[in-house]
């Protein structure tokens, strides 16, 4: 059993009326536990969809989704599917619901009714996990952008949360606030196995990931490694996404007629490649 | 121009004032105002401004903000003064045209000044020592009682608690959306009121869009963490009376009941 | 002619407990053609910057000059004069998509002409140029809710909305945050070619230093409230110092060209383009 199964997944919104749409179409795939996956799509592709279907916060039209086993259409065991799977949105504003950190982080917890002393515990773990216990008393109008969303994966792991789903969670931020949220989560992806499920427009993010999917017109057209999936740079190109430039230089210098190696993804890589092929 | 509008009036500081239970705070204002309107004689009201002068220096807050906190209504304090001067028959002292101001207009003039300003000023000084969050916390906690009858005192507590947070948001986006407008020549300044008034449409139009955006926002947000109304939830910070509590309710009674007996005497 | 900022000074909300000097003593000059990018950390001042150019923000001290006309004049002759001067700047806000507020895309573009007084006949042709110059069909969307459109699309509505004012200084703030890469690369060559085609001078702040080293001719950085350093932006990349200290980060080739040229390959580490840096690698490779 993976951690994460979708099979066939199918959302149509406003079903029956005239603005019908269908955001998702027979959408299957499988989460390993602790594995890192990146979903690519250009905007509107239904990757925002596919995730909220991901912890319960919508439902198929058609197809089934379960997490840990559990099946997000049954009422009773959506909340612990919910537990289970920790989202961080796109807007770092629209997140944060308490006016002050800490007791931001405890909202999961309570709305678990969680022991006071239990809770407590839970927040000073979960914000010293992203790195925020020095700003525990502060309002969150008075946090960065990547503060704001280090807080919101503190108030998600402050509920024992075993994946962590990132909504274009780097979107809205500057460059390092961008910095300040991927190292987190990944540092929690390999000290804590969290899995991790990052939607994003940024490819030295998905580069990073064990696994790609990408989305296109509601549908899943391809999955596989990042190396894979960018060596066809053309064909992301179509699809209105680019690749890491790295991978751009490489396939570029490939079109030249030199030989490099097919699994190049970070400057580290290019750099490596190209030593390799120069003669002193 | 929205930047200079104070948010909120915590003033945070670590006063016996400020670390006493909120709901015991606001038991003991709701008391003191009842005094301020029961008692109307000099000693005792000599006796309650200096009780509400010892509170300022003891809480900490710098005379001079809570004399701010008056400056909205100095106008309204300053009108019922002068009413009072005339509309009271009694001793002469002199004339303003045809009106007379009375000894008795005086006297009740002050009296009403200084308990607008009591008022005022010991409300305030409730909100410079509480955290609107213990705020919203002790009413919910207070409230509760009244849930039998139907009162729905955790979800006016939750909207109060995203009201407060959202509020330094709201403003940033309303001050950006002002200037995106401006920049497109919109005029908020001159032109009659009704012309004015025609003209907020283009900030209150994306104000209310982006409003509603982020309600939605949040309601997922607070769905995917679990949220699903008051029942079987459990708070962080309990509520727990302390000694210092216990002690100000303690001495309270005793001031208020000497205030009682020395008026009644 | 030029917008002109001379010794700009503001502060953040005086005589409040959170009063703080948000610019100081700011010299800057933006030559009409130019093309110029503002770069630095968030909070160094780079937004409070560029609200002062068009008067959104007036300066405690010093003065902004647009084509010689101090836009915050204040007496009663300079008053109409400054008017006049600040609508040479046009402003696109970050997000601008959320101010977009009328029924029709068309009314909503028409707004900034109508408040700048013009007929209608005038206002509809501004309208109907504006929409060309951001790539959307005048016939197709003119009677279209804006709020019907995409994200990328609203952005343009909004950026239209600018341009029908027809301003000879177009600012903009992040104008490609928060889009996909292809939204992203569409709305920048859109700006470039209001700057080749139609001779709009951009002034754009920006955290992507690959669009700064792509389109920018010239390059402010901003630091703590202080105009840090200005220059070409192969000038500005060159001074690993001044990076390091402000904390922006060379574009990525750069990066990878000198990691190679400190492996020993003999590249071309001014480049600061990736087509500039692929030139450089097929030289050395001797590639075609």
């Amino acid at each position: 059993m993976s951690f994460i199964e979708a099979e066939n997944l199918t959302h149509v919104y406003g079903q029956g009326s005239e603005q019908e749409f269908t955001a998702l179409q027979g959408v299957s795939f499988h989460i390993e536990a602790g594995e890192f996956v990146a979903i690519l799509g250009a905007n509107g592709s239904g990757k925002s969809t596919l995730a909220r279907h991901l912890n319960g916060l919508l439902l198929p039209t058609s197809g089934v989704c379960r997490v840990a086993g559990m099946d997000t259409r049954k009422p009773q065991e959506v909340w612990q599917i919910r537990r289970q799977v920790g989202m961080v949105f796109q807007n770092p504003d629209n997140q944060l619901i308490a006016g002050v950190v800490e007791d931001d982080v405890a909202f999961g917890p309570e709305n678990l009714g969680m022991e006071p002393a239990k809770i407590r515990a839970q927040v000073k773990m979960a914000l010293q996990a992203v790195g925020m216990e020095e700003f525990r008393k502060f309002a969150p109008h008075l946090l960065s952008g990547g503060q704001k969303q280090r807080v919101a994966i503190a108030g998600a792991l402050a509920m024992d949360t075993k994946c962590l789903i990132l909504d274009e969670a780097t979107a809205m931020l500057d460059p390092q606030g961008r910095r300040e949220v991927m190292d987190t989560v990944e540092r929690l992806h390999q000290q804590r196995g969290l899995t991790l499920l990052c939607i994003t427009h940024f490819m030295d993010e998905a580069a990073r990931a064990d696994r790609v999917l990408v989305m296109e017109h509601g549908r899943l057209v391809q999955q596989g490694p990042p190396a894979e999936i960018f060596a066809d740079a053309p064909k992301l190109h179509r699809l209105g996404l680019a690749v890491p430039l790295a991978v751009e230089i490489a396939w570029h210098l490939r079109q030249g007629g030199m030989q490099l190696p097919k699994d190049i993804l970070t400057n580290d890589d290019l750099v490596a490649a190209l030593e390799a092929r120069y003669v002193h | 121009m929205l930047n200079n509008i104070m948010i909120g009036q915590y003033f945070p500081g670590d006063s016996f004032l400020h670390r006493m239970d909120a709901r015991v705070k606001i038991l003991l204002l709701l008391i003191l105002l009842m005094e301020v309107f029961v008692f109307t004689s000099a000693p005792v009201y000599s006796a309650l401004i200096v009780l509400t002068l010892a509170l300022i220096l003891f809480s900490g807050v710098p005379l001079r903000m809570v004399l701010r906190s008056l400056k909205p209504l100095w106008w309204i304090i300053l009108f019922t003064f002068v009413l009072h001067l005339f509309s009271h028959p009694g001793k002469e002292l002199c004339r303003v045209w045809q009106f007379a101001i009375t000894q008795e207009g005086v006297a009740q003039g002050t009296l009403i000044s200084v308990r607008l300003m009591l008022l005022i000023v010991l409300s305030t000084l409730l909100t410079f020592t509480t955290s609107p969050l213990k705020l919203t916390d002790a009413l919910e906690s207070l409230l509760s009682p009244f849930k039998k009858v139907g009162l729905p005192a955790h979800e006016l507590a939750m909207m109060m608690t995203i009201a407060l947070r959202f509020i330094p948001t709201l403003i940033s986006e309303t001050d950006k959306i002002m200037k995106a407008q401006q920049s497109r020549g919109a005029d908020f300044v001159t032109g009659s009121v009704l012309s004015r008034l025609k003209n907020m449409v283009p900030i209150l139009v994306p104000l209310f869009l982006s409003a509603f955006r982020r309600a939605d926002d949040l309601a997922m947000a607070m769905e995917a963490r679990c949220y699903r109304g008051g029942a079987g939830r459990t708070r962080m910070k309990e509520m727990k009376l302390a000694r210092l509590d216990y002690i100000s309710l303690v001495v309270f009674a005793v001031l208020s009941l000497g205030l009682g007996v020395g008026f009644y005497r | 002619m030029s917008i002109e900022l001379r010794n700009v000074k503001y502060i953040y909300m005086p005589k409040t407990p959170y009063e703080r000097i948000a610019l100081d003593d700011v010299n800057l000059t933006i030559e009409e053609g130019s093309f110029t990018a503002i770069a630095g950390h968030t909070g160094s001042g780079k937004s409070t910057l560029v609200q002062h150019l068009n008067g959104l923000l007036q300066p405690a001290a010093g003065e902004v000059l647009v084509d010689g006309v101090n836009i915050n004049a204040g007496d009663k002759e300079g008053r109409i004069k400054a008017w006049h001067a600040r609508q040479q700047v046009g402003m696109v806000f970050q997000y601008a998509e959320t101010q977009l507020f009328e029924e029709t895309i068309a009314q909503d573009i028409a707004f900034g002409p109508r408040n700048q007084g013009l007929d209608e006949n005038e206002v509809g042709e501004r309208v109907r140029q504006a929409m060309e110059l951001v790539g959307l069909d005048y016939q197709k969307f003119r009677d279209m809710s804006p709020f019907a459109l995409s994200g990328g699309q609203m952005r343009r509505v909004a950026m239209a909305g600018v341009l029908a004012m027809r301003p000879k200084y177009l600012v903009l703030d992040e104008p490609a945050a928060g889009l996909d890469p292809r939204g992203r690369d569409e709305l920048m060559a859109e700006i470039q070619r209001l700057h080749k085609k139609w001779k709009l001078t951009i002034v754009f702040v920006s955290h992507s230093m690959e669009d700064i080293a792509k389109m920018a001719d010239k390059m402010v950085v901003m630091q703590g409230g202080k105009l840090r350093a200005a220059g070409s932006p192969a000038e500005i990349f060159a001074q690993d110092d001044l990076l390091q200290e402000t904390g922006l980060e060379k574009p990525q080739i750069m990066q990878i060209l000198a990691q190679l040229q400190q492996a020993g390959l003999p590249v071309d580490t001014r480049a600061i383009t990736p087509e500039a840096g692929l030139r450089s690698l097929r030289e050395v490779f001797h590639l075609c």
